[in-house]
């Protein structure tokens, strides 16, 4: 088992009027990447910005490598690259200024800070954006700037706030590359999304922040176990039986309902075996005279099951 | 390199190609002949009746005035727009001091218009001498004080302009408060004047860099306490 990078430990933060951490209890193992999801203003930007620095007011204990915070933030900056939600650039600056200036700052050595511009322009794709003015970038190149100058240090903690915002279909896919090959380098990566497919596909562990206090940590498994996935059958005839009657009547189904034309969700209890059922209703399906085309266990997508969790737990936060 | 340096020079680079200081470096030479011209029969001295005040000393008085007031609203409006713009998101998360930013900012500005004041008043001694007025050490003397004039005057009034940036939440805010408030500390280096001193020259410039250093500290105090 790998030290944590980031520790916090009951961290609560509180702006005037609204308190952001409620008690946040987090560990990121070094060398993970790390996805923290949750709705509008559950406290998602206000963790990724404690880390980073930005914010330095907080109670609680949080540590980075070792470092305790706020005093650490000095030396944390040396080893940390941030991407911020909407990051801004100076009108007047060019690409390769605005990493060059930034890159001096972070202290890198001019020689080595020039060759490492141009392999990042080249990882983004921005090599044509070289010279161009950042604020005549589209939205999706500015972002690809900011997640950039994240890493001309050649951070060992990179954390991204919305990395994949603006981006098409294909530069979300070119970012969340960089972000495997980054882990693959040894870097530890935090960042947060609402593209919950996004988080599923590059994660290794989620965090689940709600109303300034962590629901869940843990794999995109253990997720969908702490969301509690139906044990559900998805059936698809390619010839339907005349009489579907029988399906309810199938051992170990709870319910069966027809979900589209010839497609069928049969619901088992949460404890029954799925094998069983599934070569009875294969079974009786040909004695009913159908043919089937597909059967299987039905797993709901991570979007589907977050929406149905928050769904719940704000039925629940009504209902007290 | 030392950080702030770094963003001195940026800073001073990024002001300079800025299109305000173009027109700045053009426009106020310009305007200041210009106003000069327009003035019907020319400015009369006031000790001696009948006597045409030169040009060099009419650029001095108007910079004093102009100078301070265009560097502190040039401050003050960079600062909010780049705060509310969260460029400076970029420069926090970096082994720098929020203040550091502040100090570049300062000098860079205060540097960019002192040269647009030493170019007016070169063109104003160039027109004195077209004009036929001949450029003694009389006149040199009158442009370099009305220069240290400008010079102190911008200090207070950008230290100023500096802090307006860092509590204010907009721009029209800023301009507010730089043109109703910040600009009255301008008038307090000349309070020498009234107490008869007869040299007030330098304890003008004392005063101003004393009170330019102090709201900067201050300034830069709140910015590094700031939260982004």
């Amino acid at each position: 088992m790998s030290s944590p990078i980031v520790s916090f430990e009951n961290v609560k933060k509180r702006y005037k009027w609204f308190q952001a951490l409620d008690g946040v209890d987090l560990e990121v193992q070094t060398g993970e990447i790390f996805g923290f999801i949750g709705p509008n203003g559950a406290g998602k930007t206000t963790t990724l910005k404690l880390i980073s620095g930005l914010l330095r007011n907080f109670e609680g204990n949080i540590v980075v490598s070792g470092l305790k915070l706020p005093e650490g933030y000095g030396e944390v900056h040396k080893f940390t690259g941030f991407l911020p939600q909407s990051p801004g650039f100076q009108n007047w600056r060019s690409v390769h200024s605005t990493l060059l200036s930034l890159g001096l700052l972070s202290g890198v050595p001019l020689p080595e800070l020039e060759d490492r511009i141009t392999e990042l322009l080249k990882r983004f794709d921005l090599e044509s954006a070289r010279n161009k003015k950042v604020k005549a970038l589209s939205g999706g190149n500015m972002q690809k700037v900011g997640f950039a100058q994240a890493l001309l240090h050649r951070p060992k903690l990179v954390v991204l706030d919305e990395p994949l915002n603006n981006l098409d279909p294909a530069a979300r896919g070119e970012v969340k590359q960089i972000i495997r090959e980054l882990k693959a380098e040894g870097v530890t990566i935090i960042f947060s999304s609402h593209i919950l497919s996004d988080v599923e596909d590059v994660a290794d562990r989620i965090g689940i922040i709600q109303q300034g206090k962590m629901q869940f940590t843990g794999t995109t498994q253990g997720l969908k176990r702490h969301f509690g996935v139906p044990n559900d059958i998805q059936l698809e005839f390619s010839a339907a039986p005349a009489d579907t009657a029988y399906l309810r009547g199938i051992e170990g189904v709870e319910s069966a309902q027809e979900t589209g034309l010839g497609k069928w969700l049969l619901r088992l209890p949460p404890q029954q075996e799925i094998d069983p059922v599934v070569d009875d209703v294969i079974h009786e399906t040909i004695a009913a005279g159908g043919k089937i085309r597909m059967i299987g266990n039905f797993t709901p997508s991570l979007d589907e099951l977050y929406v149905r969790y928050f769904e719940k737990q704000k039925k629940q936060g009504a209902g007290k | 390199m030392n950080n702030t340096l770094l963003i001195f020079k940026d800073e001073l680079r990024g002001f300079a190609v800025s299109w305000v200081m173009i027109a700045l470096w053009v426009g106020l030479p310009v305007l200041s002949i210009i106003l000069y011209f327009l003035m019907p029969g020319g400015f009369q001295m006031e000790t001696m009746p009948g006597m045409k005040i030169s040009m060099t000393y009419f650029i001095g008085i108007l910079l004093s005035s102009l100078g301070g007031t265009l560097a502190s609203i040039m401050l003050a409006v960079d600062i909010v727009n780049e705060k509310n713009r969260k460029v400076y998101d970029l420069f926090v998360i970096r082994p720098i001091k929020p203040g550091s930013i502040l100090w570049a900012k300062f000098l860079a500005v205060v540097l960019c218009v002192s040269a647009a004041c030493l170019l007016s008043l070169g063109a104003g001694m160039l027109v004195d001498m077209a004009q036929g007025v001949q450029i003694g050490w009389l006149s040199i003397r009158t442009a370099l004080e009305a220069f240290a004039t400008c010079v102190g005057v911008m200090l207070v009034s950008a230290a100023g302009g500096v802090i307006v940036g860092v509590v204010s939440p907009s721009v029209l805010i800023s301009v507010l408060l730089v043109l109703y408030v910040t600009q009255n500390f301008a008038l307090i280096p000349m309070a020498p004047t009234y107490f008869g001193f007869p040299d007030y020259l330098w304890l003008m410039q004392l005063i101003t860099t004393a009170l330019a250093l102090g709201i900067m500290y201050g300034a830069a105090a709140i910015f590094n306490k700031k939260e982004f």
